[in-house]
């Protein structure tokens, strides 16, 4: 079993094709780290979840990796140590990865009193990737204390070998237009407050009862993420006119998993943000009209042909034969102008929804609650980010802003509705 | 469990204050006894970035190797003409500039100042001095002018670092300063023969005199300034 693994295992691999875009952009400001925590009945036993993380990182080689720099691209190596430390948690989380300190793993795993938590660079996976290897992680942590956890959903069976299509770059593999799309956004409207120091982000997740939210959502005709988009839009829009400036768009960026739309099990990242947006200068919108607004752009956005002339351009990018060619760190220079003008300035806001989680029965009962923590932006006071588990959604802030006037809108707004909210912060 | 009265949301059962609006938990029925675990911990881990110092340091040995290296080849092989002068002072400008800031401790404004007017100064002087000789051009024209910068700077300086101005009020200040600049430069062409510099002065000058009125006038009427932050919103 062990050489059969080895054969499968290659020793290094390139990034995908949104990977290749994190490194360049790891900065002190912007991590594209993200974090996925599963919180459990009882407290957590370091020294098992220590076992479990070593017994599971065969299984996800994918994560077993670190960083390395190319001549023209930066790629991934296998790394030698078998699994990066088990720390306590911190009150910072999704702080910056350095490639070539410490252990060299470009994830984190961290556990505080029932909560098992993974920080993941995004270069790596996204958050369907991350979600395997932590329910993984837990369905191991939760063997070893004794518990008979099968396999099944978001829980890999760590005694297989790893199937060569979870390490696929499907990007390439389903690109298909030659022309490609050319995506062109204006910029807009951006909170204005107190940064938080670096290295920071403000983390408040609302705990509230998912019949009762999708209940919301259904009278109004729409889905979840739709409804969301549209409170967040909301409240930004309100924002601004508060703020008596010269008006512009408001737009929240959401993520949609390709793996709904294409047949592939990659466990690295797959995903497009599709813009959703209103220009205040046209009148105020009302709720009822941004439901609408964000419902149809949303839908009429999800459309495959236009998804995949979207991954082309991305693809057409990376093959683009002047950019393939050019030394890695011209590309970095690059790319750290490019953040520097360009980055989260065609987006107001961020909204990631992880979905249900399915896991088998006899480890449902084990876990109290999913949290999904989008990484810190560099403009976004708010990119949230929700996951729901049995009858329980948990919806995250994380605001690089010391004010918490947008969390506060939404998370009151939703109690006006007859939603109960649960509030747990790391603000002081 | 406790509930904020302002906000309406449940708080954990840690908290001391409302994390999103900031009143205080105040719960009669609270059990002291019970271990409390907060969601998240209070320790927080910063990662360490190079220090500024050492990249300085770093830096200064880059640019010191050449100029050695310079300096002996130039003194040994060809010492008929010093050529290496150039190169020691444009190296010795860009390093009181760029690199000294970050290897003294504390950064005050008055010091760097005081710096940067010698570099700038000592500078001109030796490029001037080097390629064509004589002094009637430096002491004429380049230090009155040097002087005249570095008296503005210091004026700007001294007056921003009193209290929080409105930007409105900084760039009239820059227009100020500007003004001056210009009038001595041309006064200074003027004096020295050189009519084509004190023209060209004179209309840069006269350009500057009239958006300081304009400034001026943003600076006093509310209703313009509003409209001027407005406009140029970030």
């Amino acid at each position: 079993m062990a050489e059969n693994k080895a054969r499968q295992v290659p020793d290094w691999f390139r990034l995908d094709n949104a990977g290749i875009l994190f490194p360049g952009q790891n900065t002190s400001k912007w991590s594209n780290i993200f974090r996925f925590s599963l919180e459990l009945k009882e407290e957590i036993d370091p020294e098992l979840l220590r076992q479990a993380l070593v017994n599971v990182m065969p299984r996800f080689p994918g994560f077993d990796v670190r960083m390395r720099k190319g001549f023209f691209w930066y790629y991934l190596e296998k790394n030698p140590l078998p699994a990066p430390v088990v720390r306590a948690d911190i009150q910072n989380p999704c702080y910056r990865v350095k490639f070539n300190e410490g252990d060299r793993f470009l994830f984190r795993v961290y556990y505080h009193a029932n909560r098992i938590a993974v920080d993941l660079f995004h270069a790596i996976s996204d958050g369907y990737g991350s979600a395997n290897f932590t329910c993984t992680l837990v369905a191991e942590y939760l063997r070893l204390k004794g518990h008979t956890i099968p396999t099944g959903g978001f829980v890999k069976d760590i005694a297989e070998a790893p199937p060569k299509s979870e390490l696929k770059d499907a990007f390439h593999k389903f690109a298909r237009h030659k022309s490609g799309h050319a995506i062109t956004d204006k910029h807009v409207y951006h909170p204005k407050g107190t940064m938080v120091p670096k290295h920071h982000v403000n983390i408040t997740s609302g705990i509230m009862s998912f019949p009762d939210v999708k209940r919301l959502a259904k009278e109004k005709g729409v889905t979840l993420t739709e409804f969301f988009a549209a409170l967040l839009m909301d409240i930004h829009c309100q924002k601004q006119l508060r703020e008596s400036r010269v008006q512009k768009e408001v737009s929240v960026q959401v993520p949609i998993n390709l793996r709904n739309i294409y047949p592939t099990d990659t466990m690295r990242n797959f995903s497009v943000c599709l813009l959703v947006k209103v220009d205040p200068k046209l009148g105020e919108y009302s709720f009822d009209e941004l439901l609408q607004q964000v419902a149809l752009q949303l839908r009429l956005e999800r459309d495959e042909k236009k998804l995949n002339a979207m991954i082309s351009q991305h693809v057409k990018l990376e093959k683009n034969i002047f950019l393939k060619y050019l030394p890695l760190p011209v590309k970095n220079l690059g790319l750290g102008v490019a953040t520097l003008v360009a980055a989260e300035k065609t987006a107001t806001a961020y909204l990631s929804n992880l979905g249900p989680l399915s896991l088998p029965e006899e480890m449902m009962e084990h876990i109290e609650k999913v949290i999904f923590t989008p990484g810190p932006g560099i403009h976004h006071a708010a990119r949230c980010g929700m996951a729901t588990f049995g009858d329980k959604l948990v919806f995250t802030f994380a605001n690089i802003l010391e004010e918490s006037d947008i969390e506060r809108e939404f998370f009151t707004r939703l109690v006006k509705m007859g939603v109960h909210v649960k509030i747990e912060s790391n603000r002081g | 469990m406790s509930y904020c009265v302002n906000c309406g949301v449940e708080l954990d059962a840690s908290a001391t204050k409302c994390v999103l609006c900031d009143t205080p938990v105040y719960n009669p029925h609270e059990k002291k006894e019970e271990k409390i675990v907060a969601p998240f911990s209070d320790i927080s881990v910063v990662p360490q970035n190079m220090k500024k110092k050492f990249a300085a340091l770093i830096i200064t040995y880059i640019i010191l190797i050449p100029n050695i290296v310079c300096a002996l080849i130039n003194i040994f092989l060809s010492p008929e003409k010093l050529w290496f002068i150039f190169m020691g002072s444009s190296s010795l400008l860009f390093w009181v500039v760029f690199i000294f800031p970050f290897l003294s401790k504390k950064l005050h404004p008055y010091r760097m100042w005081a710096f940067d007017t010698v570099a700038v100064a000592l500078y001109t002087f030796v490029f001037h001095s080097q390629n064509f000789g004589g002094d009637k051009w430096y002491f004429g024209i380049a230090l009155p002018i040097i002087l005249i910068t570095s008296a503005c700077v210091l004026a700007f300086i001294h007056w921003d670092r009193k209290r929080k101005h409105h930007w409105t009020s900084k760039v009239l200040h820059i227009f100020v300063d500007l003004v001056i600049t210009l009038s001595v430069a041309s006064l200074c062409f003027f004096v020295n023969n050189r009519i084509i510099g004190a023209e060209v002065c004179v209309i840069i000058d006269a350009c500057c005199l009239a958006l300081l009125f304009f400034w001026l006038y943003a600076n006093k009427s509310k209703k313009v300034r509003a409209w001027l932050s407005r406009k140029v919103f970030v």
